[in-house]
């Protein structure tokens, strides 16, 4: 018991330290410039949340398209990618979770040939994560040049061992509206 | 079985279990009765109850206990029982602060349907307190979502106060108490609630005083934020003071009136001061001896009886629980029962019901004599009842005395019509999409539109054994047929019975194919399997409040000891005393 309360304890501080430099990182090695392009991986009503977030409350302005193509990616600098997949969400959109996988692979390959840097924002907490939500996250945050997570949805740092694979900082963060704040202060 | 058992997950569980349990007691403060139980046998003396390893602890209590979707709405119940009230005075209780602390499933401006056994008389009735639609209610297409159009006369006040005067021991001020509190005082915000304000976050911000309420910053309220309702505590003081009147004939009236004329609603101070809930009979069934109480017409207790009589036909305690065998075979009956459910049910004030033929045992074994245990029925038409007739939230409650509530109340969707009237605090339901184009469930002014609803006592040896409930939509007739046999073919403790992986099924209106809603968590052979039939299996999570979050209590029936269950997909919390 005590070996395991002792593994648990040095895992966890780990892990801890890797998110507090790695937000370090971010403050000092991340910058997004605009225009930007607001999209969902998963169709999760999140992202409409952070559009009234980055776009009404801090005024990013940042073109929203939830259902975005690579051809939108036309002369965009940055791509915030929300996460989190919602069965109602695909549905409504007349998509299946392997449909919407398909176009958020394509969009960040075309993010990647154009050198649009990409932004994963994951807000939903542990109602975004599951299977499904999984799926996606485990797509994107490896792609990503950076990813900002609300505490909630990361109690199993899953964020941060994907983002170990290529060193793709992981800023956590307590709150939806600190998750703002912190991609805000990432745009210049 | 599940995996529910892995040993792998039971350290995660059991951490899981004691969080809940410090949570709970927490909100509830040092003088908590809450219980943390190790499981336990339901039907105890029957036996055959299995320990499980569960998320939520199963409750055990010696006097009385309330089980509902939110733990400051069964402390409000127990504070009741305590009081010396008895068990409808805490399900009435309990009814009023659920509609405070889970604002998306329920409140004033919903309904319910209520069934109340009363233990010295062996008897049950029902309380109809269904919204009814306005006299001049009509539509051009479809009815909408959201909005004043989409608004019921909303039966929630009338129901409790009925209920109360008819059956209980307390007058209103006393039940109204605890709700008016967590209004003014406020709630902790849940990981569910955030969820479901999130998932209705764009037509939340359409209405200002709801998005005022729930989106305070703009956003949605995070979960561990304090929710106050401040307008809805001084409605509830009206209430207190004033009595149902003051809702339906009162100040309240006016506002409400006065916000449907501005907004083009169709609620109308006739149709408010002419609402009343209705004393029905309960319909009553059998399943493998026990007698099954449950709520009638026009809502869904007589699909969940019809389908448990379809599967009496069939040896279900030797299927392999969660099994491609067990699923199919309940599929093939739920979707029997619904087709049945779709075709014939109305509200009996406007339609007739052929009830008995339904339920008769007869029927039932015809409808299970066209089940194929290796083969998906094409297409599940209605039967033919005739030949053999001459005709959101849920909580339970149990007191010393035996007596039992079980209650389904509802906004219909999430919020409802999500619209709050403004300087009230309530929020109005949008029940006015659950009537048909045509059929037995048409539209006419001021009848009662068909729901799902199915709140079910069961009676064992002449004695009152469980009263049970869940919301979920059209789920609440699978997981109520689910959470049946359950307890009584697989003998699961109440706990383990509501936290079993559950899946839906439905005849084919308003379902694509072979559709077959399924948790996650069912074996992966059995998914495999059922695929391999041709079913289209759909995987929701692991836990998925879709399948509703369901409430139970069952009475040990060797110890008298009060056993409960409350569900993890949602923040159902038991407690005794």
């Amino acid at each position: 018991m005590r070996r395991f309360v002792r593994r648990s304890l040095a895992a966890t501080l780990t892990i801890a330290a890797a998110t507090v430099v790695a937000s370090s990182a971010v403050a000092a090695d991340v910058t997004l410039t605009r225009p930007g392009l607001l999209t969902s991986a998963g169709q999760s009503p999140d992202v409409t949340i952070v559009k009234v977030l980055l776009n009404t409350q801090l005024k990013l302005g940042l073109e929203y398209k939830p259902l975005a193509q690579p051809s939108d990616l036309a002369g965009m600098k940055t791509l915030v990618v929300v996460l989190g997949v919602s069965t109602k969400g695909l549905g409504a959109a007349g998509l299946d979770l392997d449909k919407e996988l398909a176009r958020v692979k394509a969009l960040l390959k075309a993010a990647r040939d154009q050198g649009i840097k990409v932004l994963a924002l994951h807000i939903g907490g542990e109602a975004r994560r599951g299977k499904t939500s999984n799926d996606v996250i485990s797509l994107v945050v490896p792609e990503a040049d950076c990813a900002v997570v609300v505490a909630a949805g990361n109690k199993d740092k899953l964020f941060n061992q994907l983002a170990a694979r290529r060193n793709v900082p992981v800023v956590e963060v307590e709150r939806t509206t600190a998750a703002g704040d912190a991609v805000k202060a990432m745009f210049r | 079985m599940s995996g529910l058992r892995a040993s792998s997950r039971s350290w995660a569980l059991w951490r899981a279990a004691l969080l809940a349990i410090a949570v709970v007691a927490a909100w509830l403060g040092p003088s908590s009765t809450l219980q943390a139980g190790r499981p336990a046998s339901v039907a105890g003396a029957d036996a055959r109850a299995p320990a499980a390893q569960t998320r939520n602890p199963q409750v055990e209590a010696a006097n009385g206990m309330v089980a509902s979707a939110h733990a400051l709405a069964s402390q409000a119940g127990i504070e009741m029982l305590k009081a010396g009230g008895n068990a409808v005075d805490a399900a009435v209780a309990a009814a009023f602060a659920v509609g405070v602390a889970e604002p998306n499933a329920t409140g004033l401006g919903g309904e319910g349907m209520m069934v109340v056994y009363l233990a010295d008389r062996k008897t049950a009735v029902a309380i109809d307190y269904r919204s009814s639609a306005p006299a001049k209610a009509s539509y051009t297409g479809s009815v909408p979502a959201t909005g004043h159009r989409a608004v019921a006369v909303p039966g929630t006040v009338a129901g409790l106060a009925l209920a109360l005067e008819k059956y209980g021991t307390m007058k209103l001020p006393q039940v109204l108490a605890p709700a008016i509190r967590i209004a003014a005082d406020g709630f902790r915000v849940s990981p569910v609630l955030t969820e479901a304000i999130t998932e209705n976050f764009e037509a939340i911000l359409a209405n200002p005083p709801l998005a005022k309420l729930l989106c305070p910053t703009g956003l949605p309220l995070e979960a561990g934020a304090t929710l106050k309702n401040p307008d809805l505590a001084a409605t509830l003081r009206a209430l207190a003071a004033g009595g149902r009147d003051a809702f339906y004939r009162g100040a309240i009236a006016e506002t409400i009136v006065a916000e449907m004329q501005a907004q083009g609603g169709f609620i109308t101070k006739d149709d408010l001061a002419a609402y009343a809930a209705i004393e029905r009979t309960p319909i009553e069934g059998s399943y493998r001896g026990v007698r099954l109480i449950s709520a009638p017409p026009p809502v869904g207790g007589l699909a969940v009886v019809e389908i448990l009589h379809i599967l009496e036909q069939f040896d279900v305690a030797k299927l392999k629980p969660f099994s491609a065998a067990h699923v199919h075979l309940f599929a093939e009956a739920m979707r029997r029962g619904f087709a049945d459910w779709s075709a014939f049910v109305g509200d009996p004030s406007f339609v007739t019901v052929p009830v008995a033929g339904l339920l008769s045992k007869p029927y039932a074994k015809a409808r299970a004599s066209e089940i194929s245990l290796d083969r998906i029925t094409p297409r599940v038409a209605a039967g033919d009842p005739a030949k053999l007739s001459p005709s959101t939230t849920s909580l339970s409650t149990v007191d010393k005395a035996g007596n039992m509530v079980a209650l389904t109340q509802t906004l219909s969707d999430f919020f409802g019509a999500k619209v709050l009237v403004g300087g009230t605090g309530i929020i109005l339901n949008n029940e006015m999409r659950n009537f048909s184009a045509r059929g037995p469930n048409a539209l006419a002014p001021g009848k009662r539109m068909r729901t799902t609803v199915a709140p079910t006592i069961v009676v064992r040896g002449g004695r009152a054994f469980a009263t049970l409930g869940t919301p979920g939509a059209a789920r609440i007739i699978s997981t109520m047929t689910l959470l049946l046999s359950n307890l009584i073919d697989y003998g699961m403790g109440i706990q383990e019975a509501i936290e079993a992986p559950r899946f839906f099924a439905r005849d084919s209106a308003g379902q694509e194919g072979n559709a077959l809603d399924v948790e996650a968590r069912l074996p992966e052979a059995t998914i495999t399997a059922l695929t391999k039939m041709g079913y289209t299996v759909r995987p929701m999570l692991d836990f998925d409040l879709f399948f509703g979050g369901a409430q139970g209590i069952v009475i040990d029936s060797k110890s008298g000891k009060r056993v409960g269950g409350a569900d993890p997909r949602r923040d159902g919390a038991v407690i005794g005393y």
